[in-house]
């Protein structure tokens, strides 16, 4: 068995910035992939870090901006030449006060506090509230496209509906929406403090509720980073029970997004269907485990305890869930008027997917392939991956989205229940001790999430979080949004949107 | 055409609780409970310890007849079962809301029947100005997004909330009730909305004019019982984990 994340991720410090900017460009020009970048508080500055992704693992690249004698941490922004550093530089300047030189806009988008006022600092000590600062209202957002009878139609940030707050600024002459702007700061949560000073087994719990839809996904990130650390190999038993659960997260969030497209649509029969067939994946779920979203059963060293039912009675009701989707989910593709709805809408070119570094469903359905559980597997991913492949498509509207999603469907349920069927037979305890009581130093993980990659850069001291990077699958793709508005009218905006399928949790950090 | 049929496939797929029993509802795992160790031991002692200093939301203290669970701070983490399985252990059955905050605190006394009683009735009478149905306006004030995933589940076909005659209105001005996901609100997977913390705001009818749609909110809304909670569930409002220096 190998310890594939800790052979794969990698930790290199460079003093100087302007070095490390030069490093990312370079290396970002000869293929790799920008995955994210964050700010951690250290004395007289802020350690900057960049992780970078490669075919066989992720680098985190540091470096320190010095504050200089006004106390401003200033550096030449990285995206002019990286543009999908665009809003993780906007995030670290709303957290962190750094400051990137250069930058395009440096309007808050995690956070909104009154100009000069203490910024929350991550992986420094906890200064003053800085919730106390935050803006009762907002300024106005800004607008980027003038011209006769253009108007902002502000949608949000508290929606119509049961959903998610965050802001949308549809920019537009009535019917199409030339451009948009997006302010999700209005449901800042704090995440980055609240992983501070705990230990890994409290740690855990939080990183479940970053993104409350990707629970597993995320604890499983968050437990590699550590597992990483510590150097344990998880048994194989475990690591079948952690695919089980992820890939049930999976299958639930595809059908949330068909019950979406299917309700924008106006196909009552379709969304119930679709519905119900969540509700059964969410029930078999909490059958297994107790949790209907998997809360608490991935812990640093495996899991938390055994099925709550027999694993083949599992995969039997999965298979029985599994042709029942597959049945709608024909009779839904068949449908014109879904279909009308859906061709041609949303299309994410396949250039600015590359660009941009799109992942998941949206990224995989503009020819973008990079799923981790190929590409950088974990978890016993290796060998179940074996027999499928990854999903993708070309065109990159709603449509191959929804494609990609019910191929996706398929696999999870393949892998769902390959696991279940090898879970008797696998060798080892549930969950064996990740010692990290004394434990420094930082670490890497990463899981693959039913929006896309979920990255963790975990940073201990004598067994306590000092900073952690809940890089969450939605903040990387919400940017994305932007883009894929050609001709759109306002009505294809809950295709769109539901077609992306994010959590906006998972940005509001 | 085919979607005609295709809804009529399955049947009925509507659970019939309230009027009878749903074996989901009744064998869903939504709290802990905390009761009496059969024997005191000091590994009991030493879990119970554990299990309060362990708990990461600071949801268990010492109280005179024992440890007090605050379900309101819960967040069904499962450490404390884990210290003490002798003391703490998931409670079958979903029916752990609560019409005041205070009462989310568990002891080892259980609630007697009168006590239920009077929460039962309690709550009948203030519902019943609703007449026959009450509309919600949800509005998201920082959740991790589970919360929302829940609420829509209430209008799948399995639960249909609609048949309760309890709709979600887009507008404020439609509706009768402020249902708020409360940020802190983590971790609880009940099988029914987790009752938020309910701002009931009675909409005023203008002279001459009937009906509910175009009344509106006037210019000085009839208060009922002014932002007194009308349900809490376990987890109004839960911390996030403390830092173990702390605890």
């Amino acid at each position: 068995m190998t310890t594939d994340r800790s052979a794969h991720a990698h930790s290199t410090t460079i003093a100087d910035v302007e070095a490390w900017r030069a490093t990312l460009t370079r290396r970002l020009a000869a293929g790799e992939r920008f995955a994210g970048m964050f700010g951690t508080a250290v004395a007289h500055g802020c350690r900057v870090t960049a992780v970078l992704a490669g075919p066989d693992g992720f680098d985190a690249v540091h470096a320190l901006v010095i504050a200089d004698v006004s106390g401003q941490l200033s550096y030449p922004a990285l995206t002019p030449d990286v543009p999908s550093a665009f809003w993780y530089e906007r995030a670290a300047h709303d957290l962190s006060g750094l400051v990137p030189l250069g930058h395009p806009r440096l309007d808050p988008l995690l956070l909104s506090v009154e100009s000069g006022s203490d910024r929350p600092r991550p992986g420094g000590p906890a200064g003053p509230n800085p919730h106390a600062a935050l803006r009762s209202t907002s300024p106005d957002g800004p607008v980027d496209v003038r011209g006769r009878g253009m108007f902002t139609l502000s949608l949000g940030p508290i929606r119509s509906g049961v959903f998610e707050s965050i802001e949308y600024l549809l920019e537009t002459p009535g019917e199409d929406i030339p451009h948009l702007n997006i302010r999700p700061h209005y449901k800042h949560r704090g995440v980055a403090k609240r992983f501070e000073g705990l230990d890994v087994h409290d740690g855990v719990l939080v990183a479940e509720r970053v993104e409350g839809i990707a629970s597993i996904a995320h604890a499983l990130a968050f437990c590699h980073a550590a597992e990483g650390l510590a150097g344990t190999e998880v048994p194989p038993r475990p690591r079948l029970l952690r695919v089980v659960h992820a890939e049930l997260e999976r299958i639930a969030n595809h059908l949330d997004v068909a019950t979406r497209l299917a309700e924008a649509a106006g196909l009552a029969v379709a969304m119930s269907r679709f519905a119900w067939h969540k509700e059964a994946v969410m029930r078999l779920t909490s059958q297994l485990c107790g949790s209907r979203f998997g809360r608490s059963v991935v812990v640093p060293g495996g899991v938390s305890g055994a099925p709550r039912i027999a694993p083949d009675a599992a995969a039997q009701q999965l298979e029985v869930i599994s042709r029942r989707i597959a049945a709608d989910a024909a009779l839904t593709m068949n449908t014109p008027s879904f279909l009308d709805r859906l061709r041609g809408t949303g299309i994410l070119e396949p250039d600015h997917a590359r660009v941009w570094g799109a992942l998941g469903p949206v990224g995989r359905a503009s020819g973008v392939s990079d799923d981790n559980r190929w590409t950088r597997p974990t978890d016993l991913y290796r060998e179940l991956c074996r027999v499928v492949a990854p999903a993708t498509a070309d065109e990159g509207d709603v449509t191959a989205r929804l494609r990609v999603r019910w191929a996706e469907i398929d696999s999870s349920v393949h892998l769902a229940v390959e696991a279940l069927n090898a879970v008797g037979r696998a060798p080892g305890p549930l969950c064996v001790p990740v010692d990290l009581a004394e434990g420094s130093g930082f670490g890497l993980g990463w899981a693959e999430a039913p929006q896309d990659e979920a990255l963790y850069a975990l940073e201990l001291h004598d067994g306590r979080i000092v900073r952690c990077f809940a890089r969450s699958a939605s903040l990387h793709n919400l940017v994305l949004f932007h883009e894929v508005f050609h001709g759109d009218v306002l009505t294809d905006f809950a295709f769109n949107e539901a077609s992306f399928g994010l959590g906006y949790a998972g940005v509001a950090m | 055409m085919p979607w005609v049929t295709r809804g009529m496939r399955n049947r009925l797929l509507t659970s019939t609780w309230p009027k009878r029993d749903d074996a989901y509802f009744d064998g869903f795992p939504a709290a802990v409970t905390v009761g009496a160790a059969p024997t005191k031991s000091p590994a009991t002692d030493d879990g119970v310890e554990a299990a309060v200093s362990g708990c990461p939301t600071q949801a268990i203290t010492e109280g005179e007849r024992g440890p007090q669970l605050d379900r309101g701070r819960c967040i069904l983490c499962g450490h404390c079962i884990v210290a003490a399985p002798d003391v703490f252990a998931w409670q079958q059955g979903s029916a752990v809301a609560r019409l005041e905050r205070e009462a989310l605190v568990v002891e080892q006394t259980p609630e007697s029947n009168a006590a239920l009683h009077v929460l039962r009735t309690t709550l009948a009478a203030r519902a019943r100005w609703l007449r026959r149905s009450v509309h919600i306006r949800h509005v998201d004030a920082r959740s991790d997004g589970s919360d929302e995933w829940e609420v829509q589940a209430l209008t799948n076909p399995v639960y249909d909330l609609h048949r309760l005659g309890i709709f979600f209105t887009a507008s404020p001005r439609h509706a009768d009730i402020l249902g708020r996901r409360h940020r802190r609100r983590h971790g609880r997977d009940q099988r029914r909305a987790d009752r938020p913390r309910i701002h009931l705001r009675a909409r005023h009818r203008r002279p001459g004019r009937r009906g509910r749609l175009g009344a509106g909110v006037a210019r000085h809304p009839v208060r009922v019982a002014a932002r007194h909670p009308v349900g809490v569930g376990p987890g109004s409002p839960a911390a996030a984990p403390v830092p173990a220096g702390e605890r």
